[in-house]
Formats: C-alpha cells, structure tokens, sequence
C-alpha cells in the first residue's frame, strides 16, 4: 500500500520527532546498538505501509512502540544469529569515588544480566523501568494480561537476583 | 539505591549506545524511495499494458463497427439477438479502460458486467439502447448515479457486481429505444471494464 506524498511528509516529520526515543527504547529492548537500528527501520518501514492506520491511532508513538516490541519479540531467527554486545560502559569515565565505582559496576552487571534474559522479561523491565508504563499498558504492548505482566517481571526480577521485597509493593500500586 | 532506581539508572546510562538517528533516518528515507521507485516502474509497465489492450480493442471495435454498417440487417438489433441468445453464457472479460478512450458504447441486453476500478468519474454515452425485454429489478441492486435522454429506465450495481438497466414503466415490453449516458463512481484500483459474453460494441478511440 502506498501513501500520498502529505502523508509521506506527515511521515517523515513523524519519524524526525520520534526517532531518537524510538532508537533508545530499542536499545533497551535488545541490549545491542546494531540490533536496535535493524529493528527500528523494519518498523519504521512497516509504520511507512500502513501510515494512514498508524496515524489514525490515539497514540501513534504508542502504536509504533507496540509494533517495535511485537517485531522484537517474533524475531527470532535474527536474534538468535546476531551476538548482543555488552560491556562496560566506556563513556561514563573514571569513578570518581568508591561508590560511584561501585554503582558503574552494578550498572554494567546489570545490563549484563539483563542481556541474559527471556525477550519478554526484558520488554518488560524496559517498558515498566525506562518507559514508565504501569502494568495494564505494558499489557497491551505485548498483547497479554497484566497478571502476566507481573509474572514476567516477577521472574525476571528473580533472575536478577534483585527480587527485592518491594516488589509485592508495586505490584499493589501498579493495580 | 533500590531495584526501581538501579534499573532506571542502568537503562538510562546506556542511552549512549542509541544509534545515529539522522544516520538511521537517512537508510529508512533511501529504502522509501527504493520502494517508491519500484512502484512506478512497476504502475508504468502496468499502465503501458493497459494502454495497449485499449488500444487492441479500440481498434477492432472500430473495425467490427464498420463491418455492421455495411451489414443488410439493423446492427442494433443484431446485437439485441445476439445478448438474448447468449446471456446465460458464462462471462468471459475483455478488459477495456480508461473513459478518455471509450466515448461510447451500446449495450445490447440488460445485464452485464462494469468494474472500474479507478478512482474518478466516469461518463459513458451509449448510442440507442435496444431492450429486448421486461427487466425486473432486485432488491439488492444499488442504484448507480444515472441520467438517460430520450427513455426512462434505471442503472442498478447488481449485488453480484452487474450492471441492471431497469426500464421504469413496469408494462413495458417491447424493444425499448433510449439515449443512455450514465455516471458511475468508482473505486481505487486499476481501470477495467469487464462484459459479459453478451459484448458491448465499443466505439471512439
């Protein structure tokens, strides 16, 4: 399906706006630099064939968010092929203190760790923890119930070892 | 520092690993164009192939519109025998298009079958009509915008995609003569006209 040129400059003025965010999300969704790019302009390029419907959304940036968790989610054959980088985090400099070392160390096992997980536990932790979203709008993101939500995060949190006791807390604030 | 916090920090902290975005904008600008590209090339050769069956039928069409003039009997009413005695045929499709090319048509029987499916409106004006018969109307027809001179008789959409022309006195029947010269809307897509094996004389060019 092909769009007007008005819609190919509603487009492009889209994706200027929404295009770093997008970027970042997808970094944290898949942990990898080159990963996130390919995944963004797949998406981009899907939003570009249905731009009338994408735009018709309450929430296009929403919408395409959705779109870029579902196609992170089914990709299976490029995730499983392409190696996801982690490392420590070289542009944050020398610790200043003790503490702050230790605080880059936890960041960099963290990510780590994080790279380590199930897709949907990771899509999880990013949208509830850099996206912000409570647990039913993460729910419609990935399209499941947000007692599975919970669940997801739940055990993702566990493999973190990081299932800390306010845990219980925000599941009851998330409701 | 908290679970909600450590993982907040640590996502945000690696915000710098964000690709280029006016790196990435560019490569998705490049694989538009390259489809937009494609897509012409490819809606040209579609059109070229258009034009050349318009021109094919355009041009035997005129022909066989020639060799009706010199025929003994009148052609319309040949074309009234001809639609009765094949109307029931299965319907083969001769695709014809564009409205600039068709100025005219006569419509031998009352049902056949219209899809034009470009966008635009279309004005048909057929020479006089001959209709054999009394036609019925369906509750399911659609009206199609129309406007006749010289008889009076409706333009229906048949459900199944034909095209109806209903004569509005209910006692008519007789062979009916009427200046037809119809509008219809149409749909996105590509120009085509399809009849049934009735045939439709097309003339003009």
């Amino acid at each position: 399906m092909s769009v007007d040129v008005p819609a190919d400059e509603e487009f492009e003025q889209f994706a200027l706006r929404e295009l770093v965010g997008l970027l970042r999300y997808a970094v944290t969704l898949t942990g990898d630099p080159e990963l996130a790019r390919d995944l963004v302009q797949d998406v981009m390029l899907k939003a570009y064939d249905h731009w009338s419907r994408v735009s018709a959304a309450d929430h296009p940036n929403l919408y395409i968010k959705t779109m870029l968790t579902r196609q992170f989610l089914s990709w299976r054959r490029r995730w499983s092929v392409r190696k996801v980088s982690v490392g420590i985090d070289e542009h944050i400099g020398p610790p200043a203190s003790p503490d702050h070392a230790a605080l880059i160390a936890d960041r960099s096992d963290l990510w780590q760790r994080l790279a380590g997980l199930p897709r949907q536990q990771r899509a999880v932790l990013a949208l509830r923890y850099y996206e912000q979203l409570t647990d039913p709008e993460i729910a419609t993101v990935l399209g499941c119930s947000p007692v599975t939500v919970r669940s997801y995060a739940s055990r993702a949190l566990a493999a973190l070892r990081l299932d800390l006791v306010d845990e219980t807390g925000r599941s009851k604030e998330r409701q | 520092m908290n679970i909600d916090e450590l993982l907040r920090d640590t996502f945000h902290s690696h915000e710098h690993l964000t690709p280029d975005p006016a790196r990435v904008l560019g490569d998705i600008q490049q694989q538009i164009r390259g489809r937009r590209r494609h897509r012409r090339t490819r809606l040209l050769s579609t059109s070229g192939a258009v034009i050349a069956v318009a021109a094919i039928a355009a041009t035997v069409s005129v022909f066989a519109g020639s060799t009706h003039h010199n025929s003994p009997s009148s052609p319309a009413t040949s074309s009234v025998t001809a639609a009765a005695t094949t109307s029931t045929d299965p319907a083969p499709t001769s695709p014809v298009t564009s409205a600039s090319s068709i100025h005219s048509m006569r419509i031998p029987l009352s049902e056949y079958k219209i899809a034009i499916t470009h966008t635009g409106d279309y004005t048909y004006t057929s020479p006089p009509l001959k209709l054999p018969h009394p036609i019925t109307s369906d509750p399911n027809d659609i009206e199609l915008s129309w406007g006749f001179v010289g008889g009076q008789a409706t333009i229906a959409m048949t459900k199944g995609g034909g095209i109806r022309i209903v004569p509005a006195n209910g006692d008519w029947s007789g062979p009916l003569v009427i200046q037809a010269q119809f509008r219809v809307d149409s749909f996105t897509g590509h120009p085509t006209l399809q009849f049934d094996s009735a045939g439709i004389g097309i003339s003009g060019g």
